[in-house]
């Protein structure tokens, strides 16, 4: 497994540096924005769940998704690592999102606990779900052809509950997410909990479909 | 526990395709060659050794271990070289070293340097920037440095240049001085298998034509060239293979059906490889 790491960290310091830097931008970025109840504070979740998927795409075109079968990796392993690195991205995007914004509150004069736990957890939520829906197309069909899956089951997905929200009437306003914090604070465990089962079961998913992907 | 490698009745489906039946033995302290067209079956074969693709039918096992069960501690043993060799773009020889020595419980640092060394291999410039040879010599390099017993190569010489590939046969010969390890070699060279190997496996559309020993087989069989009223008057039965020249005839000849009076030259192991083919396809 650490050989496994370790190759991913250099394939992270050669190739991933502008996204990594444009990651650290959109964080700076989202911690500015806290509190205007703008979607920008979720966005560095979404990108850092991406990266994973980039270094697949490396594999893919260095042709290592397929030499490194002939290593005593385990396809688990192979799998692994991608969602590690996704998972440290995801617990350092959270780290780095909340000490930027509790600065900021506290230049404002009250850092507000509640708040930053809520955008943590749904944050999470919203990476874990990215990332994990995305990984086990990327495995499954390669990168090339995983995006297009990707792309055409979250179009369905968004469609689908864009017509349920339609349907049934369903708002979700942010004096709707500020009376839940607020009533129960618990619940913000709920969507952290949720994301650690989206992610540990995509792993899965993504290491059947891995060993199907070569049978 | 004899044999580095054993196949007993191995076979593998696809929609146009199939391997089947194949039973291959290699004994420690040999080289095997195995030989066939392009989509014979040899890098099926391989595959199937390494447990790369699921298996339909039969056994195969390596160095005593079954290749289904045992899968991950087989590549611990085996040393591995495909035709084209896949690392990272960007890393150099030597943080290829630092996730091998994190890859394989044997690795041997300094028999990795040594290889470098022996290749001509810079060990600081991005792989990216190595020729066809230095990619395959690297991932020779890596093959050889763990303590491997098996070493497999697929087609791993088909696009070298003829220097490189000299020097490179003649390590596998090397390698087999050790009297528990084995090599595995699959091409479409046949003059490169020729030279090196102490075992010849024909493969043709999926089935295994010969497996012999290189001496057996040159024991059996020899090369004539004469005029075709010459070989008319040979005995019957000793013409295996025969093609018309310009010049005369070209055959393969069975020794056992022959007087020692006529003199035939060192069988030409592509001359038998095509005439395999051509009475397979009979």
């Amino acid at each position: 497994m650490k050989g496994i790491l370790l190759k991913e960290l250099y394939l992270l310091k050669k190739h991933c540096m502008i996204p990594l830097f444009c990651l650290l931008l959109f964080l700076v970025m989202a911690g500015a924005s806290m509190g205007e109840q703008s979607m920008m504070v979720f966005f560095p979740f979404m990108y850092a769940s991406i990266i994973p998927v980039t270094l697949l795409s490396y594999d893919e075109m260095h042709k290592w998704d397929e030499y490194a079968r002939i290593f005593p990796y385990t396809p688990a392993k192979l799998v692994l690592s991608k969602y590690l690195v996704g998972g440290v991205l995801q617990l350092a995007v959270t780290l780095i999102l909340l000490t930027i914004s509790a600065v900021k509150m506290a230049m404002e004069g009250e850092v507000q606990v509640l708040k930053l736990v809520a955008m943590a957890s749904l944050g999470l939520f919203i990476g874990a779900a990215f990332g994990g829906f995305n990984l086990p197309f990327m495995f499954r069909f390669g990168v090339s052809k995983g995006r297009i899956a990707y792309y055409a089951t979250l179009a369905l997905g968004v469609g689908g509950c864009l017509m349920a929200a339609a349907l049934f009437d369903v708002s979700f306003s942010p004096e709707f997410f500020r009376v839940l914090s607020v009533a129960m604070p618990v619940l913000w465990l709920i969507p952290i909990l949720l994301a650690v089962a989206l992610f540990v079961g995509s792993y899965f998913l993504s290491v059947a479909l891995y060993k199907r992907r070569y049978r | 526990m004899n044999h580095a490698l054993e196949l007993k009745n191995v076979t593998k489906r696809y929609k146009d395709f199939t391997l089947q039946g194949l039973d291959l033995t290699l004994p420690k302290g040999c080289i095997m060659g195995l030989v066939g067209e392009n989509g014979a079956g040899k890098t099926t074969t391989i595959k199937l050794i390494l447990d790369l693709i699921s298996l339909d039918g039969g056994e195969i096992s390596v160095m005593g271990l079954d290749s289904r069960k045992d899968s991950s501690a087989i590549k611990e043993l085996c040393g591995i070289v495909p035709d084209e060799i896949g690392f990272p773009q960007g890393m150099n020889a030597l943080q290829v070293g630092k996730v091998m020595k994190h890859t394989y419980k044997n690795w041997d640092e300094q028999a990795y340097k040594d290889h470098l060394t022996r290749f001509g291999l810079p060990e600081k410039k991005s792989f990216k920037e190595y020729s066809k040879g230095m990619k395959m010599k690297l991932g020779i390099a890596v093959a050889l440095s763990h303590n491997a017993k098996l070493l497999i190569l697929d087609e791993a010489t088909s696009g070298l240049d003829p220097v490189v590939r000299d020097e490179v046969v003649a390590l596998f010969g090397e390698f087999t001085r050790e009297e528990d390890r084995a090599v595995l070699i699959s091409s479409h060279i046949v003059s490169d298998l020729e030279k090196i190997c102490d075992y010849i496996a024909f493969v043709h559309d999926g089935k295994l034509l010969l497996c012999e020993e290189k001496d057996a087989l040159l024991a059996k069989y020899g090369c004539w060239q004469g005029s075709r009223a010459q070989m008319d008057a040979l005995p019957a039965g000793a013409v295996c293979h025969f093609k018309e020249t310009p010049y005369g005839v070209e055959a393969i000849l069975s020794r056992a059906a022959l007087s020692e009076d006529v003199a035939i030259a060192p069988l030409n192991m592509e001359e038998l490889f095509l005439f395999k083919i051509k009475e397979a396809k009979k």
